[in-house]
């Protein structure tokens, strides 16, 4: 049994290697798919020629295209992923500077699609089918779908910031006023606690309310959906049956539920996570969050390419680590997947 | 705009024909809208007019004007021509890539059939707003360029799901006696089995539709599409983004609210479809 797990850890884990090649593969071709000179428009519109000449070498665009891949593989392996020419900073820097605030509110987001999503699903689990909790969810998820979550983030801002005065204006993470704490973990919610500064504890807390509340509650349905099924199948199971027929404590009973019932949950969150890297871009330029999101619309706006480029490519390496966590953690609470 | 799957659960069947009304009369609005809204007005919807500027709706601007005197009524019409367009193309393009692709994966015993499908999964596994982004803004934002970035998207959910529909078929009696009678694979596929394959295709294009409409919003509101300023819905969302925190809503209330009714009516649509064309389903 031990073997196995490590085997399976170790298979899983090798499979990083092809996938981490094909994304740096995909973000260099992204830049050769640039119409014209890469260079020059990797520099941006203040290029000088003796600069075009310089990074072109650098970028060994004169050599054969394998070798300019295996340069620009180097490059990456060793975290330099060019310069923006918009903030003129390594895109690296910019992007670590920006990450935290990406993923405080992808946590958070995640954090309340869960309770809510697995707190309706189990509920609706134990009604039958065409019941009236059924048929809201179904709508529910319907209405989440089809209205872009950034048209909600900007009502929810005209309702709760302008109507009633209960959020903050849209803009950041922080008030002006208030002081930030020091960076220690970069979650302004943890850096607050940890160093006693009430005051930016409840200021960040206010300003992650509105784009936690809409991206959590708009995917909260798609994991309710599964919680259901999930629970629905394991509640008619033979084992589950046996279980209460052999007079088992009921809380005994719920912990064979929960346990058997969480891996399509573990796997729909680990979906949701990665749709979320999507949906906070825009959700981002709503609340000018500051995050990796803004820093990516920012650079279209600008053609700044280098920056695309970077963000493209630690997205899709995020992507794959959690579905990496999420087939471990699949593997932890499923000990079929060892096999 | 999850991902190229169905966005609900299949309804009962008692209630089945409630939401076909509700799917396919959200489409024929919408279309009407398109076709002849621009007879309902006489304005241009690319006209700037600085002395009407951020009007609240009223009897000569039905859905008011936005910061630089745009009609708001007369953009969204303009917009659901643009869209719709935009999102029935893209579709219209995949589905006609994407199909004979599936069939062959699908009717292949050969070992690449599996590893195209594995190619498929890898991109797949990737959040689709982020590749569009990117893709649009390396070509050049411009309606061209919407429409392909949003077909080559739209390409492996139709190669996955032709797949999977021939991969059933090809094991049924049906086609077991047209090839035993002498048919070759080329004409078994195409007269046989791809006619058989198209009911699901037809319903979940018309999801995808409004799945790509989600998506040309969502890269027009972050200066990834359709450049303002050209009416769709997406950059009406956006012109009204600012008025928002100082209270004139009905700039980016009513492009949203078009957007999300058309996802839904196709959303319907497409299930409605499903349970009709879905041959196995139907009870004999």
């Amino acid at each position: 049994m031990k073997r196995g797990r490590l085997e399976f850890v170790g298979k899983r884990v090798a499979q990083l290697v092809p996938q981490l090649l094909a994304i740096s593969a995909a973000t260099f071709l992204l830049i050769r798919m640039l119409p014209g000179d890469p260079a020059r428009a990797l520099l941006g519109p203040h290029a000088t020629e003796e600069g075009v000449t310089s990074l072109r070498a650098f970028m060994g665009l004169d050599k054969p295209i394998l070798e300019q891949y295996w340069l620009y593989l180097g490059r990456v392996v060793h975290g330099d992923l060019g310069h923006s020419w918009f903030t003129s900073q390594p895109v690296t820097t910019d992007l670590l500077q920006r990450a935290p605030a990406t993923l405080e509110l992808i946590t958070y987001s995640m954090a309340v699609a869960l309770v809510f999503g697995i707190a309706i699903g189990a509920v609706a689990a134990t009604r039958r089918r065409g019941s009236a909790l059924t048929g809201g969810i179904a709508w529910y998820t319907r209405l989440a779908g089809a209205f872009p979550d950034f048209w909600i983030g900007l009502l929810a801002v005209f309702v709760f910031f302008y109507k009633l005065h209960l959020a903050p204006p849209p803009l950041g993470r922080l008030g002006f006023a208030v002081s930030p704490p020091r960076k220690i973990t970069g979650f302004l919610t943890i850096d607050s606690l940890v160093t006693g500064n009430l005051e930016a504890l409840t200021d960040a807390l206010a300003h992650l309310a509105l784009p936690v509340l809409v991206l959590g509650l708009i995917i909260a349905p798609m994991i309710a959906r599964v919680t259901t099924t999930a629970m629905a199948d394991v509640l008619r199971s033979d084992h589950l049956r046996y279980a209460r027929a052999a007079g088992l404590k009921s809380s005994t009973i719920n912990r064979y539920l929960i346990r058997n019932a969480l891996p399509p949950v573990i796997t729909i969150g680990g979906t949701m996570f990665v749709y979320l890297l999507g949906g906070a871009v825009l959700i981002e330029k709503v609340f000018s969050w500051g995050g990796v999101g803004q820093y990516a619309v920012q650079a279209v706006g600008n053609a700044d390419f280098a920056a695309i480029q970077g963000f493209v490519l630690l997205s899709a390496t995020v992507t794959v680590l959690v579905y990496l966590l999420v087939d471990l953690l699949h593997m932890a609470v499923d000990p079929r997947v060892r096999q | 705009m999850s991902a190229g799957i169905a966005l609900e659960p299949p309804l009962t069947r008692s209630k089945r024909g409630r939401s076909d009304v509700l799917g396919f009369g959200l489409l024929l609005v919408i279309v009407f809208l398109a076709v002849v809204g621009p007879l309902f007005t006489s304005l241009d919807p690319n006209t700037a007019d600085p002395t009407s500027a951020l009007l609240p709706p009223s009897g000569e601007h039905w859905l008011g004007t936005n910061s630089y005197g745009g009609d708001v009524f007369t953009r969204l019409v303009a917009a659901a021509r643009l869209d719709l367009f935009i999102g029935s193309t893209s579709v219209a393009i995949a589905f006609v890539i994407a199909t004979p692709i599936g069939a062959i994966v699908g009717y292949s015993r050969r070992w690449w059939a599996g590893a195209v499908m594995r190619v498929m999964d890898f991109i797949q596994a990737f959040p689709v707003f982020i590749v569009a982004m990117a893709l649009v803004a390396v070509r050049g934002p411009s309606t061209f360029n919407v429409i392909f970035v949003i077909a080559l998207l739209n390409v492996p959910i139709f190669v996955r799901l032709v797949r999977s529909e021939v991969l059933a078929l090809r094991e049924r009696p049906f086609i077991e006696a047209a090839r035993s009678v002498g048919n070759s694979d080329v004409g078994l596929v195409l007269h046989h089995v791809l006619p058989n394959s198209l009911g699901s295709s037809i319903a979940q294009a018309s999801i995808n539709i409004g799945w790509a409409l989600l998506l040309t919003a969502g890269l027009s509101f972050v200066g990834a599409g359709i450049r303002p300023p050209t009416a769709e819905w997406g950059t009406m969302i956006a012109e009204g983004a600012p008025n928002m925190i100082t209270g004139q809503w009905w700039i980016s209330l009513f492009p949203g609210l078009a957007l999300g009714l058309a996802v839904l009516g196709f959303a319907l649509a497409g299930d409605s479809l499903r349970a009709m064309l879905d041959v196995r389903s139907r009870t004999v």
